[in-house]
């Protein structure tokens, strides 16, 4: 586990968190796409996501390094999304509901050179059908699906971020697939 | 031959190791499958970080503007209620003495009025008779004091038996 929130003896802050700036020019993005992900509310992910900056930033002497920044930043970033889907649940599924992205507006950044109008009205659907699908997971399986599949974080890392052991990963991973899979199964 | 079962390739996906691991290698129907899905992952990793690039209009912020949030600022709403609490108590302390003036002076007229009562009940109850006989009582008064005694003037002090007579002859 990491150190995040644990009352170690406050010591020097590693090299890595030495120059903050240079820290939030690095993962500001990073974090704010995940929570944006997460909780899809333009305005909050940028609260959550300061709020997970300035928490690294006071709780920076407690950084060991036993596991790398983005896993640290990204366990903070975890818990501020379940806090915010805990205390404000109804208004939050409200919100996602009312801010929903639809179909258009995600695929619009797909590559479409070469590709037919008939195959891009798919993978319009597809990518419809996986937002929607990820919206309606558990807030630990959204988490993970998001975590592993837009960020590109392997299961050790996430479960680090998360808390979990390696096999609990694995096995929301397996749910959270399997449900999306269920839903495109039938769009080829 | 047997293929995978939806939930295998899903493990697959997951990154679960299954027995049946050397099957989907070799089988194209299978490899085709779990192609197809990482395909749509992969897809949908572009388009959702291609739609929250576009959602974050704000430059890259940097530290300070991180620390910007520890400091105290004003809520909106603790504004406004500070100037609802502000002019609530002006209110009280407009309204307070107002209204303790406006219950001594109603106490002060109440008092007044009582003590006009008393002295009507007083005066009707030093009465010696029925307000009908009043001019009567005013005579016989009047001729005890000397004052009138039929029509002539007396100076000698009145005998009780007319005064026990009421004055009547």
């Amino acid at each position: 586990m990491i150190a995040v929130g644990m009352d170690a003896p406050e010591s020097a802050p590693i090299a890595e968190l030495s120059d903050f700036d240079s820290v939030v020019r690095q993962y500001w993005p990073r974090i704010f796409r995940f929570v944006l992900a997460s909780i899809r509310d333009r305005d909050a992910a940028e609260t959550l996501t300061q709020d997970c900056l300035l928490r690294a930033y006071l709780g920076r002497h407690r950084f060991r390094g036993d596991a790398s920044l983005n896993t640290w930043l990204m366990q903070i970033a975890i818990n501020l999304v379940r806090d915010f889907g805990r205390s404000r649940r109804i208004q939050f599924w409200k919100r996602a509901q009312a801010t929903a992205v639809d179909c258009a507006t995600l695929s619009n950044g797909l590559p479409g050179r070469g590709v037919s109008p008939e195959a891009l009205a798919v993978v319009n659907e597809q990518m419809d059908a996986v937002w929607r699908v990820t919206g309606n997971l558990s807030e630990r399986q959204r988490s993970i699906f998001l975590l592993r599949f837009v960020e590109d974080m392997d299961v050790l890392e996430i479960a680090n971020a998360m808390g979990l052991t390696e096999g609990a990963v694995k096995v929301h991973l397996f749910r959270a697939v399997h449900t999306v899979r269920e839903r495109i199964g039938g769009m080829r | 031959m047997k293929h995978l079962s939806p939930e295998q390739i899903s493990k697959l996906i997951a990154g679960t190791d299954i027995p049946e691991e050397s099957h989907a290698r070799e089988c194209s129907s299978c490899t085709s499958e779990v192609e197809r899905v990482r395909e749509v992952l992969a897809m949908f990793r572009h388009s959702v970080r291609d739609w929250t690039d576009k959602q974050d209009h704000s430059e890259i912020p940097d530290c300070e503007w991180v620390l910007a949030r520890a400091r105290p600022s004003r809520r909106p709403g603790t504004n406004s209620l500070t100037w609802v609490l502000a002019a609530g108590l002006l209110a009280a302390i407009v309204a307070v003495p107002a209204y303790q003036n406006s219950r001594e002076r109603e106490a002060k007229a109440q008092a007044e009025r009582d003590s006009q009562l008393i002295d009507a009940v007083k005066l009707q109850l030093s009465r010696r008779g029925p307000i009908a006989m009043e001019p009567l009582n005013q005579l016989m008064s009047m001729k005890d004091a000397g004052v009138v005694t039929d029509g002539k003037r007396q100076t000698g002090p009145v005998r009780n038996g007319s005064a026990e007579n009421g004055g009547v002859r």
